[in-house]
């Protein structure tokens, strides 16, 4: 990057500052337009990574007259999903000379937020860094609207949403991270109808905190359990307590609230990041999978110490395991191994992790693996979920962080 | 969770009941309930019925024969805690016959066999109090 195209991105990022979402195309554009990146417009993808719509700034949802690809078969959708710079294959007569069309993912580094169109007079290697450096800041500055953007949320959802599934998109942190040796993604359906799952990670220092729930029952009160349990969890954990004692917390909040008569299972597990030690509690759910060598899996055992929120009274026992670089770590909930296709026949455990295994072996990152893993369980299931079904993600390169791919 | 459709519900009762409960005495203090089909959403509040008004009694036991029992889902479960945690409170006592296996592997899943003993039928149920 030339010292003046560097400072050209930050006068782009500080006109940013007071700027709303919908006016971030016209930004882009004028930026661009500076630095020879012509016709430049900024899709974003929806939800469930089914397609990418372009950000107009017009309407309610800033999308209105706009284009839209699918993610599946369109040529914006594959620089999407191997999150890549794609050229048009063909250069377009402009004028008196010809433009080459590209498309960028927009991406934060881990997060696929979605693409960038725009047209260059030429094909160098300047021009290419020049056009993933836009779609860098393009990804920072849709993050910094997204927060109070309504207009956002409109465009990224393709069909109305339950009460629960409001609730619990407001809780989950975003559906990727990746630093200090490991990477995290996560999915949740089916989006718009979710009931009581929830996932949740965070880092401190050099432990990743994760966790996966599934609340009892399907509707309203179900959103309502897993956000009590995951906010209890988080508080707990924020005050320095261990795993068990957190895990008893949300039992607490549980019962004060729905005297037993609601109830979340969890697993709620810490990874030092440094030494690859992992330790977690089990209260009352399928227990984490771990994928090695693409070769080896096995389930972790841990006694369940029930349900939170069901006062059973059992002990919480924390199980430990040390993983080995390049280690993958499953938290998932029974919705992905139990959706049934129409003759009743299971998704089930090993086609879950026979996909997980065959997708992930360098082709796709991370978070493509799972975004094919919910159009298969949902494919097999009629494109229709009866229960929630979420997966979280976790793989630990200890000592490898060169070859961290997100 | 009561029936919200009671009439829609007597014009398709020429349907097989998803739940079927068999409510035996049989002895002084004991009873059997033999439950025969899904215990669900839509299910779990009949059992649950049943079950509180016999769990009431101290000294009681009631005996859970769930051996007909095709699926279980967390309604289900939320009622076999809930009739646990009942005779927790009363000084009755429950215990489970032959649980089929949909219900044993959601009791193993989720460490609730640990406090619901099962038995593999009604006459290996200690008496209570156990000697």
């Amino acid at each position: 990057m030339t010292e003046s195209s560097a400072v050209s991105l930050v006068r782009l990022m500080q006109a940013s500052h007071v700027a709303t979402l919908e006016e971030l195309p016209r930004l882009i554009a004028d930026h661009a337009a500076a630095a020879d990146m012509h016709d430049t417009a900024l899709f974003l993808v929806d939800l469930r990574e089914t397609v990418l719509r372009e950000v107009t700034g017009r309407g309610p949802g800033a999308g209105e007259g706009g284009q839209e690809f699918t993610v599946s078969g369109s040529l914006p959708g594959q620089a999407y999903q191997r999150v890549e710079l794609v050229p048009e294959p063909a250069w377009v007569r402009v004028g008196g000379g010809a433009r080459r069309r590209w498309w960028v993912a927009v991406t934060d580094g881990v997060e696929r937020l979605g693409v960038l169109r725009a047209d260059t007079d030429t094909d160098t290697e300047p021009v290419r860094q020049a056009l993933k450096d836009l779609a860098s800041m393009a990804a920072l500055l849709v993050l910094s609207k997204r927060a109070f953007s309504d207009s956002y949320a409109r465009l990224v959802c393709t069909e109305p949403m339950n009460v629960a599934a409001a609730m619990q998109w407001n809780l989950t942190p975003p559906p990727a991270y990746a630093g200090h040796d490991a990477t995290v993604g996560a999915v949740m359906e089916p989006a718009y109808q979710v009931g009581g799952d929830a996932f949740d990670y965070a880092v401190a220092g050099r432990t990743l905190h994760l966790g996966v729930f599934d609340a009892m029952g399907h509707d309203t009160t179900a959103g309502i359990t897993a956000n009590v349990a995951v906010a209890a969890c988080r508080n707990a954990r924020r005050q320095g307590a261990t795993l068990a004692e957190t895990s008893q917390e949300v039992e607490r909040a549980l019962i004060e609230q729905f005297n037993a008569r609601r109830y979340v299972t969890a697993i709620l597990a810490d990874l030092d990041m440094e030494s690859g030690r992992l330790t977690w509690v089990n209260r009352g759910h399928h227990l984490p999978i771990l994928i090695r060598d693409s070769r080896w899996t096995t389930d972790l055992s841990c006694p369940p110490a029930g349900p939170m929120g069901s006062d059973l009274g059992l002990p919480v026992v924390m199980a430990t395991e040390q993983l080995e670089p390049g280690d993958r770590l499953l938290l998932y909930t029974d919705g992905v191994v139990e959706a049934r296709d129409a003759r009743g026949a299971e998704f089930g455990r090993d086609r879950f992790v026979e996909f997980i295994r065959r997708h992930h072996s360098g082709r796709h990152t991370l978070h493509e693996t799972l975004r094919r893993l919910m159009n298969a369980v949902m494919e097999h299931h009629d494109g229709k979920l009866d229960d929630d079904a979420t997966v979280l993600l976790s793989e630990w390169r200890g000592g490898h962080q060169q070859e961290l791919t997100p | 969770m009561n029936h919200p459709h009671p009439r829609k519900d007597a014009a398709h009762a020429h349907q097989p009941p998803a739940l079927h409960l068999d409510v035996r005495r049989t002895g002084t203090d004991r009873h059997l309930i033999t439950v025969q089909g899904t215990l669900d959403l839509h299910t779990a509040r009949q059992l649950a019925d049943t079950l509180q008004s016999l769990l009431l009694a101290d000294g009681h036991s009631v005996l859970l024969d769930l051996s007909g029992v095709t699926f279980l889902d967390s309604s289900g479960l939320t009622c076999l805690i809930a009739a646990y945690r009942t005779a927790r409170t009363t000084g009755a006592r429950l215990a489970l016959v032959a649980p089929s296996q949909p219900v044993r592997h959601m009791l193993a899943l989720t460490g609730v066999d640990q406090v619901l003993h099962s038995y593999p039928a009604p006459d290996a149920v200690p008496h209570w109090p156990a000697g």
